[in-house]
Order: structure tokens, then C-alpha cells, then sequence
């Protein structure tokens, strides 16, 4: 990174800061913290042009944040603003990109999308070096074809990423098959080269189908995080208790249909394994990522398990960690062989604590879904929790959900962890006895490798 | 364009927003201002002002009595039946300008704008004033 990155923070909170510039190394930052700042900021604006300019609530209840978005808009007209805050308090995502912020983010729920957002800006200024790949799906490359954009394979135990294929050159069905044989459903292009990505998934859409509107595996994949993403703020912020809309809840469990409909029920019959291996997580991800993907799991599952409904589980599958959020950052933030015991019973709770957020926030759905959720830790030997329910006890349909969840966990490709295959991930719950061994053989049986 | 030696009448319930528009108003080169709290004080400072007023920014949202209720108030006064009236709005209640039309606004400017926009919507709102 050069040293031409100007970053400017308006009432950003300390606890949050550190954050950003841990992301923004390089950066030269120009902060405003008090009033004093703020009024300056009025008639002696900073020099820009700044790249980026972060707020946040950290100027207390003197300034409202439509005249943060309007003071700093006046002086800089170009630049993304984007309100940052560890407070749920008064957090409503929509309402602030509706008042002119470019983007709004909860940490610590939003920090990695956060990083992703702040690298995408970067890509667009001209004159950096930037060392950063994004996963791309290796079902969206077709043989034979100039790409027009490098590709490389990511080596997690090393950190390592290795080019695999030149941008101009054509990659041939060999090598494609060949990733297939290994396994490897992504791939990983240059930050600065996906704009030349999506150009050439465009045109080969349009060449396959001869018409648009169909989408890449990649493209479904980020438009399902971003949904996802949505629905965690709204739910944040409906109201609670007596302020709780019953009609907005509805519209929150009526969005996630349209979710699941649009973006995960869209597998075709006989081909729900080739799905699986299809959407296994190519980084370390986040909480939208990991919902989404159980969620897309749990269906997928469910259809090729033949239990429960695959709409359902997919709903589940989208709710079934948001309790998460109400486990304190200390926890979360420590590794779990260093939790006390009374840290570990809080971590314990956060399936009741989703099922309570839900029933808060007036979601209301099936009670399998509910069960799901509520069980998604439990095991089959009896060792899980909140209950310790074991054997028949445990539901099918929740063990389809609690699969889903330990198969994104085992699979998702994590720097410093040895790549599982889907196969191996299934052989692994059945080793430790986690699941009904009849279901987990079912699984096992049609996945290749 | 408005001569810049039009007295504008700025109404916002938030101090820094009073400021944040006349601040624009200025980087246009406009000179002569005149402020209130909200649409009920506005009314007063508009009819008590020794110059008349040539131009009126109002915020939309504001407690006691709206911009919208100021505007509906300014046009059932015979006396400023055309003065230039320009509502400050937040995008989020964009969808109620139809109603700020039906009453007579001049023309609207969506929160936040920079000074080359709101110069934007002061020529617009001047054009149709003057039937230009």
C-alpha cells in the first residue's frame, strides 16, 4: 500500500478505531473526536481527497447522524462515508444509507464484511499494490475460453496462493477437470481483476443461455450474503417486547422465503451432492457467510437425505446462530480451550438465545424450525447441548441442521487448516458418533472421493 | 438565478444543520440570512422581517410544526402565494414529497448535498418562479 491512502474519521469510538486501522496499516489518518473538531471540520475542512471517511456515534447526542452525513458531504463530495458503531442502540443499517452514508456496519457482527468493503474501495484506486484475492467458483470458469484475469489455487496450510492459469491464456477441460478430481470447487483471482471477472461470467451467461438475468455461482453466492446481511439488520432493528410490529416480523420470515427461494432452492433433483461441493466456503468467511451456507447445506441435505422440509431447514439454517450476537465480544473473541467455565455456559446458551431473539422480534416460524435451532448443538451420543438429548430423541430434522453446521465448520478452507472434502468431513461426524450413523452412511454413499 | 442579495429565511429544529445550509448558501454567494428553530417561530421571523424575504430553506422534519405544516401556512397567506419555497428532506421521507407538491412547494433537496446541488435546485426552483 502507498502512502497516498488519506483516511479521514469523523466521532469514530475508540474501541472501533483500532479496528480500522488495523485494516488501514498504511493509511494517514486525519481524526475528528470532539466538538471542537466537529465544528472546525464546518469552516476549515481537512485536506482531501480522503479514499475513505469513517463516523461513527462517538460525538455523543450533539450531533444527530443526518448532520454528521450532511457536514461531511458538504466538504467532501466524492467520498464513501460509511458509519461505523459497537452499539445495537439506535443501529438501523437502512435508515442510514438513507440518509447518505454509503454503508452502515454493527462490529462485531459486521468486522469482516467491513475489511471486504474497505479492500473493495481500495481495488479502485489507481497506483496501489494490493496483495488480495477473492474466492471465485470453479463451476463459473468454462473450458476453453480466455479468461482475461489470473487465477490462482490457495494453499491454506502454507498461506500460500499459487497461479494456476494466466489471463491470457485459455484454460483447457484438462485442467479444469482436474481441479475437479482434487476436489477444489474455488479458485481465487486478484482483487483488482474481478471487475474482469464478472465481464467474463456476463458474456459466457449470455452466451450459454443467449439471454441475461441468469447469474454466476459466485455472483449467487455474494447476492445470498448480502441478503442475508439485510435480514440480520432488520431483525437488530424491529423493536422488542411491546414495541415488537407483529406485521414487520412477518415481513422479516417473509423476505427469508424469498431468500430461500431466489437463492438456495435452486438445485436440480438428483444433483443435491454436486451442490454441496459446490458451495463449500472458500475463506474463513463471517456470520452472514456461515448462515448462508448452512442454511444452502441444511436444504441441501434435506432433499438428498429425504427428512423434513428443505424450506424449512433452509429458514433455520438462516437463524439458527443470530443468538450469537447477544454472547458478550469477550467470549467470542477468545479461543475456546481459554474459556472459564461460566464463559463456556454462556457460549452454551446461544441456541436459546436465537430462538429468543426470534420470538422477541415476532419471527414467527414452524415449530420444526424452532426445534432445529434450538438443537443444532446436540449430538447423537448425548454429549451436545442445551439438552443432552441422545438417539432417537434427537430429531432428524434437527440433526440435518446440526450436520449442516458442523459440515461448514469442517470443510470451510481456513488458513493453517488442512482442506477437507465433503466426503472426509461426513466420515469425520461419523467417527466421533455426532449424528445418526444411518444418515451420515446415506450421505456418505453418493459423495464422490 | 436568484439575485445573491435575496434575503433566505433558514429553518431547521438542529443548530449545525442552520449552519451546514447557510455555509452552502454562502460558497453560492448569497449574503443575507435569517434563521429559525422551526415552522411556527419561522412564520413569525417571515412576516416580522423588515426586508422581505425572497427565499425560504426549510427543513422538513422538525418538532412542534413541520416544514410541511410551514409551507401549507406560507401558501394560505395571500402575500406568499409565490414566494420560493425549498423543503430540506431526508431521503427516507422522499416518499411524502407528492403531498409537499400538492401544497406548493417550490422544488425539494435531498439530504446530504453538497453546494453544487442545492445551486442546482435554487436554479430550478428560480426557473419555475419566474416561468423561465
Amino acid at each position: 500500500m502507498s502512502d497516498q491512502i488519506k483516511v479521514l474519521t469523523v466521532g469514530i469510538q475508540e474501541e472501533t478505531i483500532g479496528y480500522v486501522k488495523s485494516i488501514l496499516k498504511e493509511a494517514e489518518f486525519s481524526e475528528i473526536s470532539d466538538m471542537e473538531g466537529f465544528e472546525k471540520l464546518l469552516e476549515q475542512p481537512p485536506p482531501g481527497p480522503f479514499v475513505l471517511i469513517f463516523t461513527g456515534p462517538g460525538l455523543g447526542d450533539a450531533v444527530a447522524f443526518t448532520e454528521l452525513a450532511q457536514s461531511i458531504r458538504m466538504s467532501y463530495s466524492s467520498s464513501p462515508i460509511f458509519f461505523i458503531t459497537n452499539s445495537r442502540e439506535g443501529y438501523d443499517r437502512k435508515n442510514f444509507i438513507k440518509n447518505g452514508f454509503d454503508d452502515a456496519f454493527l462490529i462485531p457482527l459486521d468486522e469482516k464484511t467491513l475489511k471486504l468493503k474497505i479492500e473493495d474501495i481500495l481495488a479502485q484506486v489507481e497506483n496501489i499494490d494490493l496483495d488480495i484475492f477473492r474466492p471465485v467458483k470453479l463451476v463459473d470458469l468454462q473450458a476453453d475460453t480466455k479468461l482475461g484475469f489470473d487465477v490462482s489455487i490457495f494453499m491454506p496450510v502454507n498461506k500460500k496462493y499459487i497461479k494456476y492459469q494466466n489471463a491470457d491464456d485459455d484454460v483447457s477441460q484438462e485442467r479444469i477437470d482436474k481441479l475437479t478430481k482434487h476436489q477444489v470447487s474455488s479458485l481465487y483471482v486478484p482483487l483488482k481483476q474481478m471487475k474482469k471477472f464478472y465481464d467474463y461470467t456476463a458474456s459466457k451467461l449470455v452466451d450459454l443461455n443467449g439471454k441475461k438475468g441468469q447469474i454466476s455461482e459466485t455472483e449467487r453466492q455474494e447476492r445470498l450474503h448480502s441478503a442475508v446481511r439485510d435480514i440480520f439488520s432488520n431483525v437488530f432493528n424491529v423493536g422488542t417486547g411491546k414495541d415488537a410490529n407483529i406485521g414487520e416480523g412477518k415481513k422479516i420470515v417473509e423476505d427469508c422465503s424469498q431468500i430461500v427461494k431466489s437463492y438456495i432452492m435452486k438445485s436440480e433433483p438428483g444433483e443435491w451432492y454436486k451442490q454441496i461441493e459446490k458451495s463449500i466456503s472458500a475463506d474463513e468467511g463471517d456470520s452472514y457467510s456461515h448462515s448462508s451456507n448452512v442454511s444452502t447445506f441444511a436444504a441441501l441435505f434435506s432433499i438428498g437425505l429425504e427428512v423434513g422440509k428443505p424450506e424449512d431447514l433452509a429458514v433455520a439454517g438462516l437463524f439458527h446462530d443470530i443468538g450469537l450476537s447477544d454472547v458478550p465480544k469477550e467470549i467470542l473473541d477468545k479461543d475456546p480451550s481459554e474459556w472459564t467455565e461460566e464463559e463456556k455456559k454462556i457460549w452454551q446458551m446461544h441456541p436459546e438465545f436465537s430462538i429468543n431473539a426470534m420470538k422477541a422480534k415476532k419471527l414467527i416460524v414452524p415449530t420444526e424450525v424452532q426445534n432445529a435451532i434450538l438443537s443444532h448443538h446436540e449430538r447423537f451420543d448425548g454429549t451436545g447441548f442445551p439438552k443432552g438429548v441422545a438417539g432417537k430423541r434427537f430429531k432428524p430434522e434437527a440433526q440435518v441442521l446440526a450436520i449442516a453446521d458442523q459440515f461448514d465448520y469442517l470443510t470451510r478452507v481456513e488458513e493453517g487448516k488442512e482442506r477437507m472434502t465433503a466426503k472426509k468431513a461426513l466420515q469425520r461426524m461419523a467417527e466421533k458418533r455426532m449424528f445418526d450413523p444411518e444418515l451420515l452412511k446415506k450421505a456418505m454413499e453418493v459423495m464422490p472421493g | 438565478m436568484f439575485d445573491l442579495s435575496t434575503r433566505i429565511l433558514v429553518v431547521d429544529d438542529m443548530l449545525t444543520m442552520r449552519k451546514l445550509v447557510q455555509k452552502a448558501c454562502k460558497e453560492i454567494g448569497f449574503t443575507d440570512f435569517i434563521e429559525a428553530a422551526d415552522g411556527a417561530k419561522a412564520f413569525e421571523a417571515l412576516t416580522a422581517s423588515e426586508s422581505p424575504v425572497g427565499l425560504v430553506l426549510s427543513d422538513w422534519n422538525m418538532p412542534n410544526c413541520t416544514g410541511l405544516d410551514f409551507l401549507k401556512r406560507v401558501r394560505s397567506d395571500s402575500r406568499y402565494a409565490d414566494l420560493p419555497f425549498i423543503l430540506i428532506t431526508a431521503e427516507a421521507e422522499k416518499e411524502q414529497i407528492v403531498e409537499a407538491i400538492k401544497s406548493g412547494v417550490t422544488n425539494y433537496v435531498v439530504k446530504p448535498f453538497t453546494a453544487d446541488m442545492l445551486k442546482g435546485k435554487l436554479a430550478a426552483a428560480y426557473a419555475k418562479v419566474t416561468g423561465g
